[in-house]
């Protein structure tokens, strides 16, 4: 625990992450002003004390829709990485546990087939495919998260198949389900997580690309990447329009991949082994 | 030709070795023995000047009139491989997977300026097949992994003595390899000794190894000295205790005719060892005086750092 | 009297990867035409260098991998044409020590757990404290206190993670024990250690031990008989003192002749 704190990417990875999560919490009971509200006579307002980061070209509140955004960000995080991790850890395991044989190779060429597509791309693709929204743009997100996950789940899980205590745990009887669960879930894991948080700020920096095409979040669902795109047209007249649902999206993947280093570092067992 | 005199290295609050001094003559081969832990790799390492970084040395490493501890890296890399060669346990990763041995063995000669492309070339051809590898010609343009276990770890001898190094550091050179391979390496080196005259420092956990190769031995435990002298001797009549539990702990015939009494307890973690003698709880002479004073060298048929050293025979 | 266990014309070949893409496949009979047999509560050693294919036996043995030819037999039973679920009763009777003591332990897992696991797959409904009750007293057995239940392995040294594997072995009271290189990753003062309680357990429970080493004198020391492997095969076998005394193949005899002896 001492360890964490003194590692300095994890730390502020931790913070800043930490910050756009209660960011996010807080916009479910309060936000400076209705992020929805539009107001005429305050439109494209530079920052003040009423509108602490201005506001749009409809009057709407700034600093409101980020926070809102945010909720948005998290919550196509959260799923898209969900999925990725499931399904890529079932797909993984089915095919390091069929290590060798046609299934593993069905597989594993499957995925690479889906992972020779650049992420927003292919999500562009399934998009144009199944319509617009939000849903539609957070599973293709999803989907295309599978191989990663699922690479690097048969490669560690191979890895770790290899070891003696799997061939222990055999000798004692241990079935399949029972070395899956046990020994090789629990010892890749860490590896997973590490993965997750830099796969979150993938997924977020592809929904913000998504939105800011029309592809994703629609209106009035506020998004990072459709304010940045609305704030295109005004971006001579008033650059923090951009700038800040700009800088919300570099500081949201910057926060989980330093989260992501750091914890690459501290779940690393042999540097744990050293500080023990 | 090299004296070590109070060697002792830290890493942060942990003092991995401790006030360690011993000498090696030209063509003189001392056994560092020890079980992991003791401080004898990082020894080593001290010579050649390449401690993992955060460690420190301190004391005194002196070489053909240089003090090691004090020069710059750039001075000792002129040191490090022309007068000092060196052999390591794995010869997979000491050996470049890119490289040609032959390459490998002249690229240093041409570095340390002995000789030109040419006559490294020819040189390393000399070598190859003076360390056994057989058809040198061949071997001269082999890649490591396309030799065995054996003649990798022959060919990294041939590397180490390229230069003709006085001294010639190695550490664990045969402990991976089969035996009938350890028993063949032994030999090269004790014949590479008495034809160049070169000393060596030999590191290993086996006192088997040592008693068929060193001149002089120095047994380490837990960082510190515990018994030095000529190897024969003191395997013959080890006056401390944990000399003579190593010697004890190798089997000999079998179990129900000759019963092993191994020392108790576990190999020392060195940030729990007492003030006073690494070795106390594990000893079976150990006391109050052990625990607390740290035993200073006792002369006699060999050295021994014990407050109850067995008399000399 | 039949043997505790029995092997007969046992063959287990790998195929390597080819030279490059198109490059043919090449075989590697790493266990060629072995049998052995081992009568209970007795030790055979099993000696050889690298690749002689000591290991590959071992876990022939223990039913690990399938043998491709040959079969195995457990206090009578045909045992190596079993199904994987009809040869786990087999499994608590026999079970296995590995060279590694680093890897031989799950890292994720408490002492406990790791040396309950045969017991808890034998034995679902046992209660708790029954089964912390029979940890520590096997760990007891094997020299470690109750201090080690709730640790995990990284906070073990080598000598004492084998003591800890020993115990997983030994839970389900097992006949034959075999034991892969236990002693080859140790120090030498812990080495003594872990052979006597070898000896120990042997005398204690009346066990069968197959002790597998590259170092005769550890396999002089524990084997009452011994077996001396090269390139797949058996080249020699018979009584320990017989063997080391009077060595018939010339393998056998080069490798005592290259025995590291201290000479003093």
């Amino acid at each position: 625990m001492m360890r964490a704190l003194r590692h300095p990417s994890f730390l502020v990875g931790a913070v800043l992450s930490a910050l756009i999560v209660a960011l996010a919490l807080v916009s479910l009971v309060w936000t400076p002003a209705d992020p929805g509200r539009m107001n005429i006579l305050a439109r494209l307002r530079p920052p003040s004390a009423e509108f602490w980061l201005g506001t749009d070209q409809f009057g709407r509140d700034i600093a409101s829709m980020l926070m809102v955004g945010a909720r948005n960000a998290l919550t196509v995080g959260l799923v898209a990485v969900g999925i990725g991790l499931v399904l890529g850890l079932a797909l993984g395991l089915l095919a390091a546990r069929a290590d060798g044989t046609i299934l593993d190779a069905a597989i594993m060429r499957l995925l690479d087939f889906v992972f020779a597509f650049p992420i927003v791309l292919s999500a562009i693709l399934i998009v144009t495919l199944l319509g617009p929204g939000l849903v539609e743009a957070v599973v293709a997100i999803g989907l295309f998260n599978v191989p990663v996950f699922a690479r690097l789940a048969r490669g560690a899980a191979l890895q770790v198949m290899r070891r003696d205590y799997i061939r222990a745990a055999r000798l004692a009887g241990a079935g399949p389900a029972r070395i899956l669960l046990r020994h090789v879930v629990p010892n890749i894991a860490g590896l997973m997580i590490v993965q997750a948080s830099v796969q979150f700020a993938v997924a977020i920096l592809a929904e913000a690309s998504l939105s800011y095409l029309g592809l994703g979040t629609q209106p009035p669902a506020p998004s990072w990447g459709r304010m940045l795109s609305d704030a295109q047209t005004f971006m001579a007249r008033q650059p923090f329009l951009a700038i800040f649902p700009g800088a919300a999206i570099a500081l949201a993947v910057l926060a989980f991949n330093l989260l992501g280093d750091g914890l690459r570092d501290l779940l690393d067992p042999r540097l744990r082994e050293r500080g023990a | 030709m090299i004296i070590v005199e109070n060697l002792s290295i830290r890493l942060g609050e942990l003092e991995i070795v401790r006030g360690l001094s011993f000498t090696l003559a030209p063509g003189e081969v001392l056994g560092l023995v020890g079980e992991s832990g003791s401080g004898k790799s990082m020894t080593a390492l001290a010579v050649l000047g390449l401690l993992p970084p955060g460690m420190r040395a301190s004391g005194s490493i002196r070489f053909e009139g240089q003090d090691l501890l004090r020069l710059s890296e750039r001075e000792l890399r002129a040191v490090r491989g022309r007068r000092i060669g060196m052999v390591f346990q794995e010869p997979m990763t000491a050996l470049n997977p890119v490289m040609t041995i032959g390459a490998q063995i002249a690229e240093g000669v041409i570095r340390h300026g002995l000789a030109d492309a040419a006559g490294a070339s020819k040189r390393a051809l000399r070598l190859i097949a003076r360390v056994g590898l057989p058809d040198p010609a061949a071997r001269l343009h082999a890649y490591p992994h396309e030799l065995s276990g054996g003649q990798r770890q022959r060919a990294l001898i041939a590397l180490a003595i390229a230069c003709r190094p006085a001294l010639l550091v190695a550490d664990e050179p045969t402990s991976a390899l089969d035996v009938t391979v350890q028993a063949e390496l032994l030999a090269l080196l004790r014949e590479i000794r008495d034809e160049t005259g070169m000393a060596m420092l030999f590191i290993t956990h086996d006192l088997a190894v040592v008693s068929r190769l060193a001149d002089r031995t120095l047994v380490l435990y837990g960082g510190r000295a515990m018994e030095t002298g000529a190897t024969r001797a003191l395997l013959a009549a080890p006056r401390h205790p944990y000399t003579h539990g190593l010697l004890a702990a190798i089997p000999r015939g079998n179990a129900h005719a000759n019963p092993l009494r191994p020392m108790p307890g576990q190999v020392p973690e060195l940030d729990r060892l007492p003030p006073g003698c690494p070795f106390f709880g594990r000893c079976p002479k150990g006391d109050a005086l052990c625990r607390d004073v740290p035993p200073p060298p006792v002369p006699g048929a060999s050295i021994a750092w014990c407050h109850r050293p067995e008399a000399a025979p | 009297m039949t043997a505790i266990i029995a092997a007969r014309n046992l063959v287990r070949a790998y195929r390597l990867p080819g030279e490059g893409l198109l490059g043919r496949r090449r075989r590697l009979v790493a266990v060629d035409d072995v049998s052995l047999e081992l009568d209970e509560g007795k030790t055979l050693g099993i000696v050889g260098e690298s690749g002689s294919g000591k290991s590959t036996l071992a876990r022939l043995l223990v039913g690990l991998e399938r043998p491709d030819r040959g079969t195995i037999a457990f206090d009578g039973a045909t045992i190596s044409n079993l199904p994987e679920r009809a040869l786990r009763p087999y499994r608590r009777a026999m079970q296995m020590v590995f060279q590694d003591p680093f890897g031989s332990l799950d890292p994720r897992m408490r002492v406990i757990d790791s040396v309950a696991e045969p017991l808890d797959i034998a034995l679902p409904g046992l209660d708790r404290d029954a089964r912390e009750a029979r940890v520590a007293a096997t760990l007891a057995e094997v020299g470690l206190g109750t201090s080690a239940l709730r640790r995990y392995p990284h906070q073990f040294s080598g000598g004492q993670r084998q003591r800890i594997a020993i115990a997983r072995a030994l839970i389900t009271g097992p006949r034959l024990l075999v034991a892969d290189e236990p002693v080859s990753a140790l120090d030498v003062s812990i080495q003594a250690q872990i052979l006597n309680l070898l000896v120990d357990l042997k005398l204690a429970r009346g066990l069968s031990i197959i002790f597998i080493s590259h170092n005769l004198g550890v396999i002089r020391y524990l084997s009452d008989h011994v077996a001396v492997m090269l390139r797949g095969r058996i080249v020699e076998t018979g009584p320990t003192e017989r063997v080391f005394g009077a060595p018939e193949h010339p393998y056998t005899r080069a490798l005592i002749a290259a025995m590291p002896v201290l000479e003093r």
